[in-house]
């Protein structure tokens, strides 16, 4: 009986071993070959998801009008709270200095007197509005040649320590009351643009208009840039279509983003030109322009200075025109 | 009489009847248990996806989604979120986990306070997603403390004049725009053919309550958990089912009170910005989540640091 009793017991052990092995041995033979198949990620594309990256080379190369002096100075207005580093300007005032033009920064007094001896006046970003009387003295010198080149921003947050950092403030072009006079005007709010940019959406690219002497850019970045406006004016930039202002999410347009008046020429972004960026697409174009454009001012101070200035009321004044000696060719 | 007995042991021993009679009796102890399983056709596994995306949450809903996978019992899959997102890679990390439980078995969310940036990368996968009224999705994109401009001194001497920032300023956007790229490319990749925005649209990374989010096609339906996992059953073919609610291991980190309060972790906890991109952040954070999320509360120019990292999340979301 113990024999018989004890083959069964072995059948009982071997039955166990059998389950076993086979509960082992089960899920390698029947486990689903289309589970290790690699997970496709088209999305992920490298070629579509890294941006192409605009080229930043080039030299700013200024080539003014032959009729223009071979020597000349430029006034960088430092009166009126203007917000820009040496960084910001050094490109354009290399390519001054290389065509022998000097530069003098205005910081207080008559302003006048300051630009006697100038060819061009260029104002950026001024945290103070002109006084009328600084605005008689600029008009007065861009009636009798001189040139005029405004810089503005759109209004601009400024985080001072750090991306969530505790002192925000808010800062402004104020260039209202002199842009005016030249019936210009800079836009507070930024542009922005998610289908034509240098990396991210405030980086915005702009087009020439064809117009007024851009020649040689195929494309320019601009860096939180404001629209600009001038009546009769022409506008030389426009920003790439399907540009949005900020504020308007549904609206899209190609905002001009530099305007010329005669004499006077109205920017809306100041950080094309700087030290870091103006290589980038054909910035160092639209730098050696804005050069030229100062460089082909002429101002011949009219005969008796201490004439009330115009005011600008009336239409044949305010255009900035009146005893203009000579007009410049690339205009 | 002994000999009688002994004989009739023996004979019962011999007997496999008596082996029988035994293996009845175990198996009507058992039938109960067969029974329920046989009934249920499968399981419906519940993952809850809360609070912060951070490496321990994609870890942990990694885990419960594998396990499920590996599970020959469990037929669909319902994602219960409940996050404004986290970190960026840890994002994408939850993101392929979901696309890849999506490719072998019906996936369904049910969003609840929000599932917004990373934890909305993390849904889009889903053949059907369900949020409540006042539920918020959308702000599809990526923020990220920009590097500070550095130039390597007599201090600090490196080989090369980005090693101590990277890349300057604009580099650096075109690293976070490659993100940006990556996050929507996803989204359109996933729901395109529902998504009644274009992709500038989806971009300006606005936040969407339930009922915006089902016009615009970011959110396929308005319902509950319930609806969920009976969508989810249905899509699997189970008429009769079990649903099994995973639960991670660790505590769910909420940047957001609203959705800590719509939080039914069992371990979880409010915790600051900070926690993401540091008291003092040392390098680029690229983050997915509102900006709104990671304001300081500590201050009053809350409002003002938002609209600084040119989000247009409110003031007071956090």
């Amino acid at each position: 009986m113990w024999r018989e009793l004890g083959k069964r017991l072995v059948v009982l052990v071997l039955t166990v071993a059998v389950v076993v092995a086979i509960a082992a041995g089960g899920p390698t033979l029947l486990q689903d070959d289309d589970e290790r198949e690699p997970l496709q990620n088209p999305e992920y594309n490298p070629d579509e998801v890294a941006p192409q990256t605009l080229a930043a080379t080039g030299t700013v190369e200024a080539n003014p009008d032959s009729s223009a002096d071979d020597t000349g100075t430029v006034v960088i207005d430092r009166g009126h709270g203007n917000r820009f580093t040496r960084a910001d300007i050094e490109p354009l005032v290399d390519a001054l200095v290389r065509e022998g033009y000097h530069v003098k920064f205005y910081t207080d007094g008559d302003l006048a007197t300051a630009l006697e001896d100038a060819d061009a006046f260029l104002v950026i970003d001024p945290s103070a509005e002109y006084l009328s009387g600084d605005i008689d003295d600029v008009r007065q010198f861009t009636g009798n040649g001189g040139r005029l080149v405004m810089i503005g921003e759109p209004d601009r947050t400024a985080v001072s320590a750090g991306l969530f950092g505790a002192s925000i403030q808010t800062q402004e072009s104020r260039l209202t009351a002199l842009a005016s006079r030249y019936r210009m005007s800079v836009d507070t709010e930024y542009l922005y643009n998610q289908e034509n940019a240098d990396g991210t959406f405030k980086h915005v690219v702009a087009r020439p208009t064809g117009d007024g002497g851009l020649d040689g850019i195929d494309r320019a970045a601009v860096y939180t840039a404001a629209a600009v406006t001038a009546q009769n004016g022409t506008v030389l930039l426009r920003s790439a279509p399907n540009t949005h202002k900020s504020g308007s999410d549904e609206v899209t347009g190609e905002y001009p983003l530099v305007v010329r008046r005669n004499n006077a020429l109205l920017l809306g972004d100041k950080t094309f030109m700087s030290g870091d960026r103006y290589r980038v697409a054909d910035n160092e174009r639209l730098v050696a322009y804005v050069a030229e454009f100062m460089i082909e001012g002429d101002y011949e101070a009219p005969p008796d200075v201490t004439d009330e200035p115009s005011t600008g009321d009336e239409p044949s004044a305010d255009d900035g025109t009146v005893n203009v000696t000579v007009e410049p060719a690339t205009a | 009489m002994a000999s009688r007995i002994r004989a009739l042991l023996t004979r019962i021993a011999r007997s496999y009847v008596l082996f029988v009679v035994i293996g009845v009796i175990v198996g009507l102890a058992l039938a109960p248990v067969a029974w329920n399983a046989t009934s249920s056709e499968g399981t419906v596994a519940v993952v809850p996806v809360a609070g912060t995306i951070d490496g321990g949450t994609s870890a942990g809903v990694s885990s419960m989604l594998q396990q499920a996978r590996a599970d020959p019992d469990v037929k669909a899959v319902v994602l219960l979120v409940n996050s404004g997102g986290g970190g960026a890679a840890a994002s994408e990390e939850m993101y392929l986990q979901t696309k890849r439980t999506a490719q072998e078995m019906p996936l369904i969310t049910s969003v609840d306070a929000s599932a917004a940036s990373g934890a909305y990368y993390t849904i889009a996968p889903s053949d059907h997603i369900y949020a409540k009224p006042a539920s918020t999705v959308g702000s599809v994109g990526v923020l990220a403390t920009t590097p500070t401009a550095l130039e390597p001194t007599t201090i600090i001497s490196t080989t090369g004049p980005n090693k101590l920032t990277g890349g300057d300023e604009r580099e650096f956007n075109y690293i976070l725009e490659s993100l940006g790229n990556a996050f929507i490319g996803a989204v359109f990749e996933q729901r395109g053919d529902r998504l009644e925005l274009s992709r500038s649209e989806l971009e300006q990374a606005r936040i969407y309550s339930g009922t915006q989010a089902v016009q615009n096609g970011l959110v396929d339906s308005i319902g509950g958990r319930q609806a969920a996992v009976e969508h989810a059953a249905d899509e699997a073919g189970l008429d009769n089912y079990n649903v099994r609610v995973m639960r991670p291991d660790g505590t769910a980190r909420f940047l957001s009170r609203s959705n800590y309060v719509a939080s039914t972790a069992p371990n979880k906890t409010m915790v600051s910005a900070a926690y993401l991109y540091g008291e003092e952040p040392s390098g680029p954070v690229f983050l997915m989540v509102p900006a709104a999320y990671v304001e300081p509360s500590t201050n009053g120019s809350a409002g003002a640091s938002a609209a600084a990292t040119g989000t247009t999340g409110g003031a007071n979301v956090a």
